[in-house]
């Protein structure tokens, strides 16, 4: 996917939240991707540092969590991690199998500084 | 320092907007049927061919996206109304783009909207463009171990076509390790083994969209509730 558009949406969502707050009150923003998304994390740090700057405070620090992608079995109901991309079932081989994580893109939460004033010299 | 719970959803806009345009194709009685493949798979080709087995009886529109040309819309625009779209160097389609090139097609009792997207078996399968079917294209001329290399193209699509068969006995790729490989991934795919040039498999192929059209009648007919 790209990772510069997708990041521009998130400094968007961080400015909504923590409205009527300066966005430069953040000091850490926790992500969540799941590594079938789509999303590159590297390329959504890189994308990061070179826009964040123009909206967030310097420094602030980014957290990605990467998801392992897992499924879960229709037959058996056993909850498992999904090994070389096989969406087979490791208990009872069943095939027929729905993803519970791994497909995500999530804004999860955000540190703030709560005494931060946007009119202080240096932030 | 403060930790504010968000827990949303980054997709959520782009998710949304997709499922819009889809109900909106499902209210119209349209099938939208994006094809995604690397290049050079025959995407253009199994287009033309549906259309020229439908010969009126079956109504598609074509948009067809590209980096830059409008070499296959040229080459379809006689078996069908169609748009180029030119995504000017971004390697997939987006769903803004195929939006717009609905619009101008403004083609009345369509059937069919057969999207063939950008060469690229990476970023078309992260993009969700509104369609009811995505319809992975791989030819025989690039190997039999594609679906395991790329696995998020092959699990994200309802059906796979296997293109260029009259190659078969030139080329070192087996069906059955491809029909393997693919359902490894996606163990409920279809798939088709097509000849675009020659015919063969095409009739089949045209069959399943039209029991595809008809099955998306039947489930939203009733309830007036057009969910894909």
């Amino acid at each position: 996917m790209h990772e510069r558009g997708l990041v521009s949406g998130l400094l968007v969502q961080i400015r909504e939240v923590v409205t009527p707050r300066s966005p430069r009150c953040v000091r850490a923003v926790h992500l969540t991707v799941g590594e079938f998304t789509g999303v590159e994390p590297e390329l959504v740090r890189s994308a990061f540092e070179e826009l964040a700057p123009a909206v967030l405070h310097h420094s602030v620090q980014l957290q990605l969590q990467v998801v392992r992608l897992a499924a879960r079995c229709r037959a058996c109901a056993l909850e498992f991690d999904v090994e070389r991309f096989h969406f087979v079932c490791p208990s009872c081989a069943c095939d027929n199998v729905d993803i519970i994580a791994g497909e995500q893109f999530e804004l999860t939460s955000l540190t703030i500084e709560p005494l931060f004033d946007a009119a202080r010299p240096g932030d | 320092m403060t930790t504010v719970t968000v827990q949303r959803d980054l997709l959520a806009e782009r998710k949304a907007a997709a499922a819009a345009f889809r109900r909106e194709l499902t209210a119209r009685g349209v099938l939208c049927v994006n094809m995604i493949s690397s290049p050079g798979a025959g995407k253009t080709s199994l287009i033309q061919a549906a259309a020229q087995a439908w010969n009126g009886r079956c109504r598609a529109a074509v948009l067809t996206g590209d980096i830059a040309t409008d070499r296959d819309a040229q080459r379809l625009a006689p078996f069908a109304p169609v748009r180029q779209l030119t995504t000017g160097g971004a390697c997939h389609l987006e769903l803004s783009l195929v939006q717009r090139g609905w619009l101008e097609l403004a083609w009345e009792n369509v059937e069919f909207l057969i999207i063939e997207n950008v060469g690229n078996l990476v970023c078309p399968a992260s993009h969700d463009l509104g369609e009811h079917l995505r319809v992975v294209v791989l030819s025989v001329t690039e190997g039999d171990d594609k679906p395991g290399k790329y696995p998020k193209a092959f699990r994200t699509s309802q059906a796979c076509v296997i293109n260029k068969i009259d190659l078969l006995p030139y080329v070192p790729f087996s069906m059955e390790a491809v029909t393997t490989d693919a359902r490894l991934v996606q163990p409920a795919l279809p798939i088709f083994p097509v000849s675009a040039s020659t015919g063969a498999g095409v009739a089949e192929w045209c069959a399943f969209l039209e029991s595809s059209r008809a099955r998306m009648l039947a489930e939203t007919a009733p309830a007036g509730n057009p969910s894909p």
